[in-house]
């Protein structure tokens, strides 16, 4: 019977549990590698391109940046929604874990352009103007200047996301993303069972703990600052 | 050398258009060391800024060993910044690299290749006294090491013309002298031609052999710095020149001596 199993349904659940954690797992795997891939080079170029930049292309920032805005308005729950026909067309579903990275992945492409813009603004505009001096290509002056100034700054900013992500992973359980967030949601929410549901919230807070930790440890080793 | 004919620069300033350079002729002769005072927003950054065309001029000609580079294109340009070397007040050193890959970013600009780059930064750092520094972040350097670096990668290319934007304005006096040491031993020693911006009469006095002043974007006035003693004819040289701070009486002490009159 639902709802008075106590800690000792813990036990019970935990394959599933297990189970859920392998697909966030998948989630973050597949997400987090597509968000570095196309957001590094989106901040980048509107960096470049902005009003004042490398290279200003006044239009082309203008509809990247309100790409990146469009995309970040949305409530994730209502992206998920208005991407269903395009989810479909692109991994012939709309529910489970691989159909659910698809508007995930979309939101952190998003997310991450705007921080990694953010990121690189932060660098200082006096050392990209040393290496134009130096005779820097702006090729070089990205790839040797700009980005090894802000790779701190950068790591610090996908850990933010990876952190947001299990969050977001959470409300794609309601097409069938699974995952520990869709986990705790199910057997808390819908079926009482409360001890299991602070058993899966414990395992996330594990979670966030441990990839900030690794975010954390990772910036200070790339930031010579100090 | 460098030889600068009627170069003008307008901006749009919050206030309209301003003209920060305004129809300069400068002509530096190879090997010699000339400096450039004036107060601030008289246009010296620009006029330096634009012998490497970090500032493009809308109108003159920027002549520099007989190249006239206003009409190079981006790749030649690029290729003739490598043997100009520019220094400036914040250092702009990379925080993320260490002294030696600073110094070797600017040869790795140029396309030296890797087995020749390590012979020349341990060169480039003994110029300035910090071979033994080659290991350490710029974080953990004082000032004036981080501009003794910012000194050496300017150098690693063997430029024939060093451009200074007030080297000396973010370090203290002590260090001060032993930079400018350093600029005019590297300017005797290896004959490079150097351009020194600042506000400060005694760092050009120490090492210019003319010193242009500028005001409101024009060079009003030239100092020869032969030796023999100087002749200001402007206002402005002759405040540059004297070296005392006078206040003059403040309002407070103002508002006294009248209260005591009247
Ligand atoms: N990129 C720019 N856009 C607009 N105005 C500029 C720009 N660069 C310089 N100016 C203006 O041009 C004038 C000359 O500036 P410049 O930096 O050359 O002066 P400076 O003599 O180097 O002053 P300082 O001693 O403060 O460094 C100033 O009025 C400045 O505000
Ligand atoms: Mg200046």
């Amino acid at each position: 019977m639902p709802g008075d199993g106590g800690f000792a349904r813990v036990i019970d659940v935990l394959p599933e549990m297990l189970a859920a954690l392998g697909e966030t797992g998948l989630m973050v795997l597949i997400t987090v590698p597509i968000a570095i891939v196309v957001a590094v080079p989106a901040g980048v170029l509107m960096w470049v391109a902005r009003p004042g930049g490398l290279r200003p292309a006044p239009r082309l920032y203008l509809v990247v940046n309100a790409t990146v805005n469009l995309v970040r308005s949305f409530p994730f729950l209502v992206l998920l929604i208005a991407m269903i026909p395009i989810t479909r067309l692109i991994v012939g579903t709309s529910v489970g874990t691989l159909a659910v990275t698809v508007p995930l992945a979309v939101n952190a492409v998003a997310y991450l352009s705007r921080f990694v813009e953010q990121n690189l603004l932060q660098v200082s505009p006096g050392v990209i103007e040393a290496a134009t001096a130096m005779g820097a290509s702006k090729r070089r002056t990205i790839w040797s200047v700009l980005l090894v100034e802000a790779r701190p700054a950068l790591a610090g900013s996908v850990t933010i996301m990876i952190v947001s992500f299990i969050s977001y992973s959470a409300i794609a359980g309601l097409v069938g993303g699974g995952g520990i967030g869709d986990f705790a949601i199910r057997y808390g929410y819908y079926r009482y069972e409360t001890a299991v549901m602070i058993t899966a919230v414990l395992v996330m807070i594990a979670l966030v703990q441990l990839i900030q930790l690794a975010g954390t440890l990772t910036v200070r080793r790339l930031d010579k600052r100090l | 050398m460098i030889t600068l004919t009627g170069v003008t620069k307008r901006f749009t300033g919050p206030d309209g258009p301003l003209t920060a350079v305004d129809n300069v002729d400068l002509h530096v002769p190879r090997g010699s060391v000339q400096g450039v005072i004036g107060f601030s927003g008289a246009g010296k950054s620009t006029l330096i800024r634009m012998i490497n065309l970090l500032e493009r001029p809308d109108t003159g000609s920027v002549l520099v060993d007989g190249e006239e580079l206003t009409t190079l294109d981006e790749e030649s340009l690029r290729r003739r910044r490598t043997k100009i070397g520019m220094v400036f007040q914040q250092f702009n050193l990379l925080e993320n690299l260490t002294a030696g890959q600073n110094v070797e970013l600017a040869l790795r600009v140029a396309g030296l290749p890797k087995a020749v780059r390590a012979a020349r930064v341990a060169e480039a750092l003994a110029v300035v006294d910090l071979a033994d520094r080659a290991g350490s972040y710029p974080s953990k350097l004082s000032g004036g090491q981080k501009q003794r670096v910012a000194i050496a990668r300017a150098l690693a290319n063997e430029p024939s013309v060093l451009l200074c934007d007030e080297p000396t304005s973010a370090v203290d006096p002590r260090t001060t002298i032993t930079v400018l040491r350093y600029l005019k031993e590297i300017n005797e020693r290896l004959g490079i031609t150097i351009v020194l911006v600042t506000h400060e009469m005694n760092v050009v006095k120490a090492i210019a052999d003319d010193v242009a002043v500028m005001e409101d974007g024009k060079v009003v006035e030239h100092l020869r710095l032969d030796g023999s003693p100087l002749q200001p004819r402007t206002e402005i040289s002759r405040f540059l020149l004297d070296d005392e701070l006078r206040l003059g009486p403040t309002d407070v002490a103002a508002a006294k001596e009248a209260r005591r009159a009247g």
